[in-house]
């Protein structure tokens, strides 16, 4: 089943079902699965070269969740050894050794991507992009926005509204916006850096094509707030079908279709995910599923209440652990996804 | 002993990458082509950069930090000493648009007049321009200090957050258009208010603000008494 064009999208049948017959494959050469590449490639519209990510998988827990510190070791073990790229300002630590270098140098190629987060309509932070690979602008408020009465960034809570849509407030019209995301790519020393736009679904087809004319290089869509909670009631989410259907049309007809194309939605199988992929996106979120995963870990409550001793009533600061379980369901996840997309060709 | 660093920045060099440039040149001189070193005994580590190219270049400086001090010889372009911390910047000439955005600490000094969104989103420090700024200088302002000698344009104190923006001269229509908190100070006319600010008394702390700022700015404190406060009506 080879991947949908992006301009002749239709979701009307399940795409998993269009795979070709075990007889053509045998026509196959031997092999040729390992010659594939089964990473997603994100292309710098302003040198026109090509940023390689080692699998189609993202996160976005670190910025999305309040506990986000308690992810933080996990996701960097799913950077290290599933490849997943992770979107948020989690890494600061585990990369200081390497900010030296700059990020590229200190990354393998097998290692997912650590995606620099830029909220719109907050103050810029140069330095953390000095030497970032990929710079995500956040089209809806921050959680430093939201919690701003709270000086501790690590107790700071997601309020309903951050999914609420929100433009540079300094900014006012395309042009300028084109400007600032220059300026986030020119201040990154890296050469394939490249800059995406992150929007909540609402009205898609519009805002994908105000993202294509101010210059990202790729779009991601938050179909569903998979970790930040519930969204507030005047604001909907649209459905991940006419979410995708909407922004490819929108991408075929902006003439530039090195535009790549993120989804954040529910995930729960490798067959979800290999849907999103044969629909015609080019990387996913795998939160919901993460999110899952932890829920059904026995140990994944608060560590102090489990001493059940008096000293559970006192407040004591933890380190934050690895989720083995979690990890070790990830790669299991990644496994069947992978036999999945060789077998269907997506 | 003040270092003293004299930048020539040729085309293929990114004005924006100014701060690994000037780090590169710490960590190998031999690739810088003047490079001057002063003694002075009282700031040991300080540096000075002198840029003499770099005219009308758009994001020149981004990201600086920890330097003494930074001139360039000329006007510059969009973005310019945009997120800078630690620094005193000083333009001899004119800025062009979001001059100073997101700026961490230090101070900037335009000696001509600045565009669109002048010290935008700065969180700290002060912004000086002693000519004048076009629209919503002061936007969206999270802490720091804005200083224009001259007149402003539509909007100062757009969305302004925490901070003071002082205006020597006149304003624009909608001053303090959807102001949330800080404290806007002004010497001449605006335009036309929102009702999003309301005046209030000048009192002593503001006085004490302002001369500050003013000494700050080599500016003489003595038209204080001319000065009109403006904050958020949930304040008063």
């Amino acid at each position: 089943m080879p991947k949908q064009n992006k301009s002749q999208n239709n979701l009307s049948s399940n795409p998993i079902n269009r795979a070709r017959s075990l007889a053509d494959r045998l026509e196959q050469a031997p092999l040729a699965d390992a010659l594939r590449d089964f990473g997603c490639k994100l292309q710098c519209r302003a040198s026109g070269q090509s940023l390689h990510w080692p699998s189609p998988i993202f996160s976005r827990i670190a910025l999305d969740t309040a506990n986000s510190p308690s992810w933080l070791p996990t996701l960097d073990r799913l950077r290290s050894r599933c490849g997943v790229s992770i979107i948020g300002p989690q890494l600061r630590n585990s990369q200081s050794q390497s900010d030296h270098l700059g990020s590229g140098a200190g990354r393998s190629l097998d290692d997912g991507l650590s995606i620099h987060p830029v909220f719109v309509d907050e103050p810029i932070r140069f330095d953390a992009l000095m030497h970032a690979e990929q710079i995500e602008l956040q089209f809806f408020p921050s959680r430093a926005q939201t919690s701003r009465s709270s000086s501790n960034s690590d107790n700071m809570a997601l309020t309903a509204d951050a999914w609420i849509p929100t433009l540079p407030s300094d900014l006012t019209d395309i042009e300028k916006m084109s400007k600032r995301i220059e300026l986030l790519r020119s201040a990154s020393d890296q050469p394939t850096v490249v800059v995406g736009g992150a929007i909540s679904a609402g009205q898609v087809y519009n805002d994908v094509r105000f993202l294509i004319d101010s210059g990202v290089d790729y779009i991601s869509i938050v179909s569903q707030a998979a970790a930040g909670g519930s969204p507030p009631k005047i604001w909907n989410f649209q459905p991940v079908d006419f979410v995708i259907e909407q922004a490819l049309g929108a991408i075929a007809k902006s003439g530039v279709p090195s535009v790549s194309l993120h989804i954040c939605s529910s995930i729960h199988t490798a067959e979800d995910a290999v849907g999103l992929l044969s629909a015609g996106v080019d990387a996913f979120s795998i939160d919901t599923w993460l999110i899952h995963q932890q829920a059904k870990t026995p140990s994944s409550g608060n560590s102090s209440e489990d001493l059940g001793s008096f000293m559970g009533s006192y407040a004591r600061t933890s380190t934050p652990a690895l989720n083995d379980s979690v990890l070790v369901a990830t790669e299991s996840f990644l496994k069947d996804f992978m036999a999945l997309r060789r077998f269907y060709e997506v | 002993m003040a270092r003293v660093i004299e930048l020539q920045i040729s085309d293929e060099v990114h004005p924006a990458r100014l701060q690994h440039v000037i780090q590169n040149a710490l960590s190998n001189p031999a690739t810088l082509e003047r490079l001057t070193i002063q003694t002075t005994q009282e700031e040991p580590d300080a540096l000075y950069a002198i840029l003499q190219a770099g005219q009308g270049k758009d994001h020149l400086g981004v990201g600086l930090k920890n330097l003494l001090k930074v001139e360039t010889m000329g006007s510059i372009g969009d973005y310019g000493f945009a997120g800078t911390s630690d620094c005193e910047c000083v333009v001899q000439g004119n800025v062009g648009d979001y001059f100073g955005h997101s700026q961490i600490s230090g101070t900037l000094l335009v000696m001509g007049s600045a565009g669109h969104g002048f010290a935008a989103m700065a969180q700290g420090g002060l912004s000086i321009v002693l000519g004048d700024s076009t629209d919503r200088p002061g936007a969206s302002l999270r802490g720091a200090a804005v200083l224009v000698r001259g007149s402003a344009g539509a909007q100062a104190g757009y969305r302004m957050r925490s901070g003071i923006l002082v205006i020597g001269g006149d304003a624009g229509p909608e001053l303090g258009a959807q102001f949330q908190g800080g404290r806007i100070y002004i010497r001449g006319q605006a335009e036309s208010l929102t009702s999003d600010i309301e005046e209030c008394r000048l009192r002593e702390p503001d006085r004490l603000i302002l001369s500050l700022l003013l000494m700050k700015a080599g500016l003489k404190a003595s038209a204080i008494k001319e000065f009109r406060v403006y904050r958020s009506p949930s304040e008063l």
